[in-house]
């Protein structure tokens, strides 16, 4: 369910809200059909492993509710990103007794998609998985948010509640982590 | 451990990966790269990681378009300001809201000047006899004070404006009376003081 790329690139998040305000349904789902993959990689990559589908629905519903707090000092994917993440945090705090989170090195963590168990990797993913589940939540989210979203340090800042200086700091140890873990794996 | 120093450059690699770069800045960080074993290395390892994303289930885009509410809100900068005279109506609701409150206020303040003695029943005050016994004229018994008088309403206290002094003897003997037929009264009786004699004296010091 994505969204026509040449009309992604001939229309702004920001033209793409204008027209779902003017009442284009369309635009909302080409806006979902951009951004949501992203969000449950996200989501998926933070340690969340039920109803992220939920999660990412949650977010949108959420983010079309506020669209007008929406300035666009930052991109709608970095905002979006901001949503999810207070969701998850939400979440964490609401669940923390008995939290199904985050250990991303569990034995089941390869049988969790199992339509999609074909299409993965397994060793490199098992290894991937198992380096960042050595990083604090927060190195977690930045090294996410940088290498797999692309996101720059300014957008991480705004994503994770941090500085731009906190946020290179956590990539360089998060980096720094990882690639100990996958030379000694 | 990386040995290179170059932050700036270590800090781009993931440009490289997301085409974040271009031009000359992006031959510039490939140019290092090529010349630098530990980003060669960095960068292969972020590749990596990059490739292993995290699988994430798929999102059925629809469904969630479906629950999205339809845009309803006006902008706070376009939002019609209300008409002048529903403004004025406004005000005066306020004010006339802020004039009964206040007034209660003051009512209950006024009542609390009174001094009470809680759990008095009006009833017996309002028996107070009218009839003078022998040896005590009318004007005595008409010399109750007139905040018991006025307790006698639905408050169940019994207000006194002034001190027992006040009272005069047939008052003072309807209160009595009254105060005899309480349930329960509030524990008067004081503390049991510890005599300190020499003996203990000498211990505390």
């Amino acid at each position: 369910m994505t969204a026509n790329p040449v009309n992604d690139i001939e229309e702004t998040d920001m033209e793409l809200i204008g027209r779902w305000k003017a009442g284009d349904g369309q635009a909302a789902t080409r806006l979902v059909g951009r951004h949501s993959d992203a969000l449950a990689r996200f989501a998926a990559s933070s340690g969340e492993r039920e109803e992220i589908e939920e999660l990412v629905q949650d977010t949108f519903v959420r983010a079309f509710a506020s669209l007008d707090s929406f300035r666009g000092d930052s991109s709608l994917r970095t905002w979006l990103f901001t949503i999810e993440r207070r969701l998850m945090l939400d979440r964490r705090r609401a669940e923390k007794r008995d939290r199904d989170t985050v250990s991303l090195d569990e034995a089941d963590q390869a049988t969790e998609y199992g339509a999609l168990d074909t299409l993965i990797a397994e060793e490199v993913q098992e290894r991937v998985r198992r380096a960042l589940s050595g990083l604090s939540p927060t190195q977690r989210e930045v090294f996410t948010l940088r290498v797999q979203q692309g996101l720059s340090y300014k957008e991480i800042a705004v994503v994770v509640d941090s500085t731009e200086g906190a946020a290179r700091v956590h990539y360089h140890n998060a980096v720094q982590k990882v690639k100990e873990f996958l030379k000694d794996d | 451990m990386t040995k290179c120093n170059a932050i700036e450059i270590r800090e781009s690699l993931p440009d490289l990966i997301h085409a974040g770069v271009s031009g000359a800045e992006a031959e510039r960080i490939e140019a290092h790269v090529a010349a630098c074993a530990d980003c060669r290395e960095e960068l292969r390892v972020l590749r990596t990681v990059h490739g292993a994303a995290v699988f994430a289930p798929s999102i059925d885009t629809q469904r969630i378009v479906m629950v999205i509410p339809p845009y309803a809100g006006v902008p706070v900068t376009e939002r019609p300001s209300l008409p002048r005279r529903t403004r004025t109506y406004a005000w005066l609701a306020a004010a006339t809201v802020a004039i009964a409150f206040a007034t209660v206020m003051v009512s209950s303040s006024g009542d609390d000047d009174l001094r009470t003695v809680p759990g008095v029943s009006p009833s017996p005050v309002a028996q107070v006899p009218t009839t003078p016994e022998p040896g005590e004229s009318a004007s005595v018994v008409e010399a109750v004070p007139p905040a018991i008088v006025a307790s006698a309403g639905p408050r169940p206290s019994l207000a006194l404006a002034g001190g027992l002094d006040d009272l005069s003897d047939v008052s003072l003997v309807a209160l009595m009376t009254s105060m005899e037929t309480f349930d329960a009264l509030p524990a008067a009786e004081p503390d049991p003081v510890l005599t300190v004699d020499s003996d203990t004296t000498d211990l505390l010091r």
